[in-house]
């Protein structure tokens, strides 16, 4: 049943990625096998129910190869906890492998939706940066907003890499308060290479742990981010907006994610289990929040995780509104780093 | 930025406390001050970190959006800051119109509900669907300004 299961995943996989825009046709992950299937708790892997717990790993073969700098290869890590074991190292060309970057600001206040991305504070809502927006903005953040200039409806957006770079931070530079703040993934050479090691085997933790700057990779290629610091960019009256995907460019790390928005969720279960979308540093899964009716589950964890027989422990996104995708860490944590 | 305000108003007080009364050194500081407040004056707010500004990563928090949603989950930290994090599905609620109907509509809303995955269609109300979608899902477009 549980073999039937993953062949039709991994087909419903290859289905996916043939319509996506990117041939992922040379898809060259290595790794042995299938590691999705992983282990019961008494050891054996012949994918057998009748374990208390299923212990699933990261599989290599559901990421994208267009996304990769190299092929995933499996190396020895230490995890956060102190525990030296076998991780996937998974190098990223810091691009998604199927969408394209941006757009971040409209230029001006008369444009539609479509020249513009998002915006979301933490507070519940998810706003379209169409031109409206920043006239309307006052209303939302205070009247010393002022985004646009009012004689032509332009919009203050960070257009060069310096005004990017003097934006894109935690003290803003005064000539750049009160701007749209975007970076051009082109500053950064198409994108930052990082390499994330992902245990192959998830080691749980007793106790959950926090999570810090960035908690993962999706199956596009592209890291996953914590929340995004909303009050320290309004702070300085910006607007760092984040394209349709739910990602955006800074100085540091280059393209990341900042929500879930489905662009990552390429590979479909077939069960009505919400999609996953990438992997955790710790090696649990990382799928949507609704499943395929738009339900989401009610036995979620403070880590916004919770088990099934199929998955093991796994992990599901927050909504963009809410500015984050899971709460903490249930395993230890391999690494993530920008390459030099 | 602030840094340098701070060295700033320190040279200034240094040099003004020979030359000015102190009554006069204390106008000029609180207009710098008010100042500094009046450019980041606003509604800018952020319900996840005010419902745990008095909790402790673990403990339950909730809180409301829009008068017309509830959050509710448990303080967990990131990069020090700490946010509520949702681990229940989002309450709709029809209308807030003191805190005892809040009660009593969120109790009428929330009976026992096993582990399972039960219908909450309303939660795709507030998800955007990307532009460049792979996988169709139930999410929809949602343009929205204010609360």
């Amino acid at each position: 049943m549980k073999t039937s299961f993953y062949a039709l995943l991994v087909l419903t996989l290859l289905g996916t990625s043939a319509c996506s825009d990117s041939d992922n046709s040379n898809n060259t992950s290595t790794a042995a096998s299938d590691t999705s299937t992983g282990s019961d708790s008494d050891g054996d892997s012949d994918g057998d129910s009748d374990a208390d717990s299923v212990v699933t790993g990261p599989n290599p073969d559901y990421f994208l190869a267009a996304g990769l700098a190299e092929t995933i290869t499996t190396t020895t890590c230490t995890l956060t906890d102190g525990t030296t074991t076998e991780c996937y190292k998974v190098v990223i060309n810091g691009a998604p492998a199927n969408t394209e970057i941006g757009p971040f600001c409209p230029s001006n206040i008369t444009d539609d939706a479509t020249k513009g991305g998002i915006w979301f504070d933490g507070s519940g809502d998810v706003y379209q940066l169409e031109g409206q927006f920043f006239v309307d903005v006052k209303a939302l953040y205070g009247d010393d907003w002022e985004l646009y200039d009012e004689d032509t409806g332009d919009i203050f957006v960070t257009d060069t890499q310096v005004a990017c770079e003097a934006a894109a931070r935690p003290n803003v530079a005064a000539e750049y308060q009160n701007h749209c703040v975007q970076c051009s993934i082109s500053y950064y050479d198409g994108g930052m290479q990082q390499t994330i090691l992902i245990p192959v085997t998830p080691v749980p933790l007793s106790n959950p742990e926090s999570i810090g700057a960035d908690l993962g990779v999706s199956l596009n290629g592209v890291v996953i981010a914590g929340p995004a610091p909303v009050s320290q960019i309004l702070a300085a009256n910006t607007i760092a907006a984040f394209d349709d995907c739910g990602g955006h460019v800074n100085p540091a790390e280059g393209y990341h994610y900042h929500a879930s928005l489905g662009c990552s969720e390429v590979v479909t279960s077939i069960d009505e289990h919400a999609n996953l979308m990438g992997y955790a540093l710790d090696g649990y899964g990382i799928y949507g929040m609704l499943n395929a009716n738009g339900e989401e589950d009610y036995d979620l964890d403070e880590c916004r995780g919770h088990e099934d027989d199929t998955r093991g422990y796994h992990y599901h996104a927050a909504s963009a509104a809410e500015n984050m995708f899971i709460g903490c860490y249930q395993g230890a944590q391999g690494s993530i780093e920008v390459n030099e | 930025m602030m840094s340098i305000c701070a060295k700033s108003l320190k040279i200034l007080f240094e040099k003004s406390a020979e030359r000015l009364p102190l009554l006069s050194l204390v106008t000029v500081l609180a207009m710098a001050y008010s100042t500094t407040v009046l450019a980041h004056s606003g509604h800018i707010h952020n319900e996840a970190f005010e419902a745990c500004k008095t909790k402790t990563k673990g403990e339950a928090c909730h809180y409301l959006v829009a008068d017309t949603q509830r959050y509710k989950g448990s303080c967990q930290v990131f990069n020090l800051k700490t946010l509520c994090v949702r681990s229940e599905p989002i309450e709709y609620l029809q209308s807030l119109p003191d805190k005892i109907g809040i009660e009593a509509i969120t109790n009428n809303a929330s009976p026992q509900q096993p582990d399972t995955v039960q219908a909450n269609k309303v939660n795709a109300a507030n998800i955007l669907s990307p532009v460049n979608q792979i996988t169709p899902s139930e999410q929809q477009t949602s343009s929205k300004m204010g609360h």
